[in-house]
């Protein structure tokens, strides 16, 4: 249905007050009109007639006594109806006998219709009468009617009147409606109102006035009630939102605290790995000392045997025999001759010449040893103070001879514990590493290896060390012993920082190691066909760039 | 004759009763153009007088006794006026035309014409008559002055009457007023100079 949509609800109420008087106003009028128009020819028909007949009947004498000037009058008096366009009084034989408005001939005549009847031409009524003296037809009226004018005029005073009535009415219903609708549309005005003021404002404190106890009332109410909610929950959100804040604000605390606490870890953490360096260090320099206190004990042995022998050397008897000799000077050739003394000396002699001289080889030899054991020792400290030598340099370094320094650190306890050393090495390039960190790592593993092989009671304990290209930018290192093995489920937890099969482990040589390898590029795993399988320990090393092995 | 009926048929019977008339006939005379002589005129007007006219009741009579039309004098008809009411009635009440010649029967008839042969005896018959409801018509000059009630005269050569409602008034008749408007009317005022 048409209806503007878009218009104030005081338009609309107005609007459907309006059209609804209109339309139903019109509806009754076109009714009532069209019953006027309907009944029009009817009416008109028989005002017509009576016309006729009083117009017949005043023209009898007329027509009787052959008078048409006197007919000419009576019909000229029906120019008080405007709307008998023509009359004609024929006499009783059909001849014109007087005539008013219109010419009608007998041809006209013709058209008529037969007595008291009607008939229509063209926008025209005709009757006929018949003019009666006592009963007997003495002529005809003929009238002619501008029906359709009529008709017309009547139409047109109906659409007048019609229009006014209507424009009346709309007026009166403007009126009443303007006045009226201000019970419908102004409390939903002042609601209009009161959520405009909410909505520019956002002042949920705003309450709406009620009017009547309608449905505008209930809704108002209803609307009101929300606002209340509205406001208890924006309350309510605010008493939440500083809440949050707060707890955002213990939140973001708790978070720095959080972060302190974690720097401390990672400065903990750093610590341990410097500890873990230190004592990957310690173990180093233990080991160094071990090695040392080894060869210390060998040169120890070799001091006293060469001062055991220096002290109970036959040089003693060699001053005793020049003594002798001093002493028989005078008398050397009667001595030699003669005394008992004398005569063994002779023999004696060059039996002591061969003494000492197997004595001084002896001497020389352990001296030798001595010497031999005092540069290892030098060696050694040498070494020691190499890798001491704080360093975080990746450098080009043959992983071979990395391999067997790490063995010669580990050397003494290997030789203590009856480990033989087998080495699998391929020809692969040099590798880019930090040289003390590989060692730790090294150094680390065959510990650990040595460990697991000191449980072992039985059988030879065999180390075997391999070294082999992987890929073409890795070297792969396998540290390889024959000890207790690693349970499959340990096989990843022995990595982990803390974990420790060892009674005075500190259960972050493995983790660090690892941490070590990764740091350099590198990887570190364990492989273990399970307990008492032995197990193999690999380190995987990146090749050093623009190197091929030199 | 009342009924407009085919042109041929109507012709036919004017042929009739002008034979019947004995009137000399003009055989190339067509219906229309035919103009009727004065006293078929005047026998028409006789007869048409009647409904414009209104007599005591006892004079009306009975509906069943006839109506009278009485011809005082030479009768200038010629049976025009038979002619005229011939087979035709007046209120249900038959017509009939009577030669009169007594006073005695000239009181009976409704209706008396006058001839003008009477003319020397009016003021007589006109006494006679005054006071009994009889429509008086006459052809003379002197008729209305006279005391007559109607009487014909002829205007550019159409019969037309003069009517004295005095003297209809006199004699009891009641006389339409749309007769009236039709005649001259001639008082007893008008008429006192000529009397």
């Amino acid at each position: 249905m048409w209806f503007p949509r878009n218009i104030s609800i005081r338009s609309k109420v107005t609007l459907v007050v309006l059209a609804t008087c209109g339309v139903s106003l019109l509806v009754a009028c076109v009714a009532l009109f069209a019953f006027q128009l309907l009944n029009f020819q009817r009416s008109f028909k028989s005002d017509l007639s009576a016309l006729a007949e009083i117009v017949a009947n005043n023209s009898t004498a007329a027509v009787a006594f052959d008078d048409p000037p006197a007919a000419q009058e009576i019909l000229s008096a029906l120019k008080a109806k405007p709307h008998i366009v023509g009359a004609t009084i024929a006499d009783k034989n059909g001849s014109v006998f007087a005539q008013f408005g219109q010419n009608e001939d007998g041809a006209a005549l013709q058209r008529f219709p037969a007595d008291n009847g009607f008939a229509f031409d063209r926008s025209y009524l005709l009757h006929s009468q018949p003019i009666l003296l006592d009963n007997q037809r003495i002529g005809m009226l003929y009238l002619r009617s501008d029906y359709r004018g009529v008709y017309i005029a009547l139409l047109k005073l109906y659409s007048g009147i019609l229009a006014l009535i209507l424009l009346v009415s709309f007026l009166l219903a403007l009126l009443i409606s303007s006045r009226l609708q201000r019970f419908i549309s102004e409390p939903i005005l002042r609601l209009v109102d009161t959520a405009k003021v909410i909505a520019e404002k956002k002042d949920y404190s705003v309450r709406a006035r009620k009017g009547d106890q309608d449905e505008i009332g209930v809704f108002t109410d209803a609307f009101n009630q929300m606002l209340s909610q509205i406001e208890e929950q924006d309350a309510a959100l605010q008493r939440a939102q500083e809440t949050l804040s707060d707890q955002v604000l213990k939140l973001q605390h708790e978070i720095a605290e959080r972060e302190r606490a974690e720097t401390d870890l990672a400065e903990a953490h750093s610590q341990l790995v410097e500890t873990s360096r230190q004592a990957g260090m310690a173990e180093v320099a233990t080991g160094v000392l071990h090695n040392v206190g080894n060869v210390l004990t060998s040169m120890n042995v070799s001091a006293t045997l060469v001062s055991d022998r220096v002290r109970q050397s036959k040089a003693q008897n060699l001053i005793k025999a020049a003594m002798l000799l001093r002493e028989h000077a005078t008398h050397l050739e009667e001595f030699l001759t003669r005394d008992p003394k004398g005569k063994v000396l002779l023999d004696y002699l060059p039996n002591l010449a061969a003494h000492l001289g197997e004595e001084r080889e002896e001497i020389l030899k352990e001296l030798a040893l001595l010497t031999k054991n005092l540069d290892h020792i030098k060696d050694v400290v040498a070494m020691q103070q190499d890798y001491a030598k704080f360093s975080g340099l990746i450098e080009p370094v043959s992983i071979a001879a990395l391999v067997d320094d790490a063995v010669q650190i580990n050397a003494a306890s290997f030789n203590r514990h009856g480990i033989e050393v087998e080495r699998q090495y391929a020809d692969v390039p040099l590798v880019a590493i930090d040289k003390h960190k590989a060692l730790q790592i090294l150094v680390n593993l065959m510990r650990n290896a040595k460990y697991a092989m000191q449980e072992r009671r039985h059988g030879k304990r065999q180390l075997t060390l391999g070294i082999e290209p992987l890929g073409v930018d890795r070297v792969r290192v396998s540290v390889q012993d024959n000890g207790v093995g690693i349970a499959p489920e340990n096989l990843v937890r022995i990595f982990s920082h803390g974990f420790t099969t060892k009674r005075e482990g500190h259960g972050f040589g493995l983790h660090s190691c690892a941490l070590a390898a990764k740091e350099m590029g590198g990887a570190l795993f364990a492989q273990s066909d399970g307990e008492g399988k032995g197990a193999t320990f690999v380190l995987e090393l990146p090749i050093a760039r623009n190197s091929d092995g030199q | 004759m009342s009924r407009p009926n085919p042109p041929a048929r109507v012709s036919a019977l004017r042929l009739f009763c002008l034979g019947l008339m004995g009137t000399l006939l003009n055989a190339a005379l067509s219906f229309a153009e035919q103009q009727p002589t004065e006293y078929q005129v005047k026998a028409a007007f006789l007869y048409n007088f009647l409904p414009f006219v209104e007599w005591p009741p006892q004079k009306a009579g009975a509906p069943d006794s006839p109506f009278v039309i009485g011809i005082l004098g030479k009768d200038p008809f010629a049976g025009a006026l038979e002619a005229a009411v011939e087979g035709k009635k007046f209120k249900q009440h038959a017509l009939m035309v009577r030669r009169v010649s007594t006073s005695a029967e000239a009181r009976a008839c409704h209706v008396l014409f006058i001839s003008r042969s009477e003319d020397g005896r009016l003021p007589a018959i006109v006494q006679e008559l005054r006071s009994t409801p009889v429509l008086t018509v006459g052809e003379s000059d002197k008729f209305i002055a006279r005391g007559g009630i109607i009487n014909f005269i002829i205007v550019e050569k159409k019969v037309r009457f003069e009517i004295n409602p005095d003297a209809a008034e006199e004699a009891g008749l009641g006389i339409s007023s749309k007769l009236l408007k039709l005649a001259h009317v001639r008082t007893n005022r008008e008429t006192a100079d000529l009397r």
